[in-house]
């Protein structure tokens, strides 16, 4: 039979039951808005009672139950790796508008414009020394526009480059913090729920500058995998990524800046494991997209192309015709330079030749028949020839296709990050069903805590009265 | 990124977003007047915005230069019908010198009339429009010929002869001849450079000296070199007319080229106001109800309930 004293060792033991549930709620509430906390749930647990044997006096137990559910977090984690892929996409390609820019001022478009015009006005009178200066004028502001929108590029390419260096140092930094808590979580493995939300806080940091595997392991440890392949995390252990230049994705292509490669702590490229999250933006900008536009790898870029296409199809014209009214025909002089030893250089040396005057301009073609204009005129058609001379297209339309592609890449990146931060909201909105705080919830509990902790100070109170009677009654 | 805010409030921020995204582009598209304001816009529209702006530059350009042409050709095919009525006028005074009732001095003097017509010719050989000499060939910078009685036609070359190969582009891409040499005129020689019965200025050198001589039958025979030269100089009238003729034509395509690209170029990026203004008063009339419906959310929680004692 059970005794008083042991009735009152039970209501003490709830007492501290009920305390340690209201400890729960108070820091629920109180992380309430914290990013990353997962609500913790108190739950009370009858202890045996068995009043015949008066071994166990009953009572309530209090166990704290994580509402953590790593689906959850995961579904959060893949979202927001996508979401940071698109929308460094969106960042990135901003400046790339810029350079192909469709406003009617756009530097090479106008400037062609006006090259091919200017040529069309020395066709009615190739003589004329103002046409001619015209001519020059409009092949150096040409030339200069190409150059200053090579110059951009490679400035974003710069700087794209470190944003990789950047985010990779973020990486790995943020690999470093969550092997901390790994060994926080070794040397204690009570479960913590705040020590859990910095980690949960971290590794979403994380998804979204790459997209990582998360591995629960014993004691809440996680290890975390690159790629689903590369382990960045394991335990105690960090293995830092390192952003390096890829020197053999360039080799024959000189001009051409290499390729940004990614590598385990041995050395081994991952690259391809990286498609997600803004490193993957990054790395899609600065090896496909500039390299497609400005040279890189083994590409030689679009605006080397155009630069060169230009160049060689104005400079082959003049040079078959002729500076002379009348025999013997004298050929005529190139009008562009560039350096031909860098193919993915071309945009950058394009210029107007140094030793060209306007008069040593050749409009005429010696033929036979002899034409004044011929060439001049034939100049003045080159961008609008049905077989255009870059890639079967004319110089304003291939410079078209390059912006068109840009422009795709910006609308895409653009569209996917607004529906991702739809994506993403969604799959917050379902773990904050599954794992967050509920304000409302945890005053119901309070209140349910509150008044078992009033009856269990009453059931201590009426003992102590009862106990009390039985020492009267013992005769002194 | 990773907020403290719950995903409600999240995702009531995101599409909060999206409808301030609308209204900036709709602003952008309005006070721009455009609706392709980068690349992204309308990237398939891209490429046609930038041909069509070529081919508006083009075209402009190309009626320019069909402008500029034109007066050439007017002034030229005037100067030759000038240079036509000029010989008829020199004719008459031929064949009033050939009638026997002319004195010797009256010949002399309508030789001297003959004279002053071969030097209007010359001038008219020598017709100049915004610095270019319009019978000068491929090369005409300077005056082609001066008066010079002493030689056979009258006349002295200033320049080397010339032949006009300058070939003028329509909008669409054909090109035509618009200008002859004054040599091709009135100059006309032959293989060993000697004047042809179609040379006008020799024609009126040997009228005059036809008049000064008094001979009645050299007078007859100089008025019938002068009127072959005048007939050939007339049919030379044909060449300018159909000249003007094609300037003419394609000045009116360059200038429906312009009009019409002007128009496509307009349709491919110019904004729509209406739709715009449309588009804004939704936009801006969502994005106040939500404002209004979050506003409305109650704030409220239990905790708000419980007795403070």
């Amino acid at each position: 039979m059970g005794s008083l004293f042991s009735a009152l060792d039970s209501a003490s033991q709830s007492l501290q039951a009920f305390e340690r549930a209201m400890d729960v709620t108070q820091n629920d509430v109180t992380n309430a808005n914290s990013p990353g906390y997962a609500n913790q749930v108190p739950e009370l647990i009858s202890q045996d009672f068995q009043t015949d044997t008066g071994v166990n006096a009953g009572g309530v137990q209090e166990l704290t139950q994580d509402t953590r559910s790593s689906y959850a977090d995961t579904a959060v984690q893949q979202q927001l790796s996508l979401q940071g892929m698109y929308q460094q996409l969106q960042t990135s390609l901003a400046p790339l508008q810029n350079v192909f820019d469709v406003s009617s001022s756009s530097p090479i478009p106008s400037a062609l414009n006006q090259l091919f015009q200017s040529f069309s006005q020395w066709s009615t009178d190739p003589g004329n020394s103002n046409y001619q200066s015209a001519v020059m004028d409009a092949a150096q502001a040409t030339a200069q526009a190409i150059n200053q929108s090579a110059v951009q590029l490679s400035q974003i390419q710069t700087s794209t480059n470190q944003d990789i260096q950047s985010t990779v140092t973020e990486i790995n930094q943020d690999a470093a913090q969550i092997q901390t808590y790994n060994e926080q979580i070794a040397q204690n493995p009570t479960p913590d729920a705040g020590l859990s939300a910095q980690l949960e806080n971290t590794l979403e940091n994380l998804s979204g500058l790459a997209n990582i595997q998360v591995v629960s392991g014993i004691g809440g440890q996680v290890t975390v995998l690159l790629g689903g392949q590369t382990a960045l995390v394991e335990g105690n252990q960090v293995n830092a990524i390192q952003a390096v230049n890829d020197t053999a994705s360039n080799a024959g292509n000189p001009g051409a800046a290499p390729t940004i490669s990614i590598e385990d702590s041995n050395g081994n490229d991952i690259t391809s494991q990286v498609t997600s999250g803004s490193l993957a933006g990054l790395l899609s900008v600065s090896n496909t997209l500039l390299p497609s536009l400005i040279g890189g790898g083994q590409q030689v870029g679009g605006l080397n192309t155009l630069a060169q296409g230009l160049a060689d199809s104005v400079n082959n014209l003049l040079e078959q015709g002729t500076t002379s009214t009348t025999p013997p025909y004298a050929a005529g002089t190139a009008l562009f330079t560039y350096n031909a030893a860098v193919p993915a250089g071309v945009a950058g040396s394009l210029a107007v030749s140094s030793t060209i005057t306007g008069s040593q301009l050749a409009a005429g073609t010696p033929g036979p028949p002899y034409s004044v204009n011929g060439t001049a005129l034939t100049l003045a058609g080159l961008d609008s020839t049905a077989a255009g001379p870059v890639d079967g297209q004319g110089f304003t339309q291939y410079f078209g296709s390059l912006t068109s592609a840009v422009g795709y890449a910006a609308s895409n990146a653009s569209t996917e990050a607004t529906a991702q931060s739809g994506l993403v909201a969604q799959a917050q909105s379902l773990q904050q069903q599954v794992q967050g705080v509920s304000l409302d919830q945890e005053a119901i509990q309070l209140v349910q805590f509150q008044s078992s902790y009033q009856a269990a100070s009453k059931v201590v109170t009426v003992i102590d009265d009862t106990l009390q009677t039985l020492m009267t009654m013992i005769p002194t | 990124m990773v907020s403290g805010l719950s995903a409600s409030n999240e995702q009531f921020l995101a599409s909060l977003n999206i409808l301030q995204n609308n209204l900036s582009q709709t602003d952008e598209e309005l006070s721009s007047g455009l609706s392709v304001n980068q690349a992204s816009d309308a990237p398939q529209s891209v490429q046609d915005i930038f041909e069509t702006r070529a081919e508006l530059g083009q075209a402009t350009t190309t009626a320019q230069n069909l402008s500029s042409i034109q007066d050439q050709v007017q002034t030229a095919d005037s100067a030759v019908q000038s240079a036509i009525q000029l010989l008829n006028q020199a004719v008459s005074y031929g064949t009033e010198g050939a009638n026997a009732g002319t004195s010797q001095p009256a010949q002399q003097d309508l030789a001297n009339q003959v004279q002053s017509l071969e030097s209007q010719l010359v001038a008219i050989a020598n017709t100049e429009v915004g610095g270019v000499y319009v019978f000068g060939g491929d090369t005409g910078t300077s005056p082609l010929y001066q008066v010079d009685t002493s030689s056979p036609t009258g006349v002295d070359r200033l320049v080397t002869p010339q032949q006009s190969t300058l070939q003028i582009a329509g909008p669409s891409g054909v090109t035509f001849q618009v200008s002859m040499t004054a040599q091709d005129l009135f100059d006309q020689r032959d293989v060993n450079d000697n004047p042809t019965a179609n040379n006008a200025f020799a024609a009126l050198n040997g009228l005059t000296q036809a008049l000064n001589s008094g001979s009645t039958s050299a007078i007859t025979q100089a008025i019938g070199v002068l009127q072959g030269a005048a007939g050939y100089v007339n049919d030379q009238t044909g060449f300018y007319g159909a000249a003007e003729n094609n300037v003419s034509s394609a000045l009116n395509l360059a200038q429906k080229f312009e009009t019409q690209d002007q128009t496509q170029l307009g349709t491919l990026e110019d904004a729509d106001a209406t739709t715009l203004a449309v588009q804004a008063t939704q936009d801006s009339t969502a994005l106040d109800a939500a404002m209004s419906a979050q506003a409305h959310q109650p704030t409220t929680t239990l905790f708000d309930y419980l007795p403070i004692s």
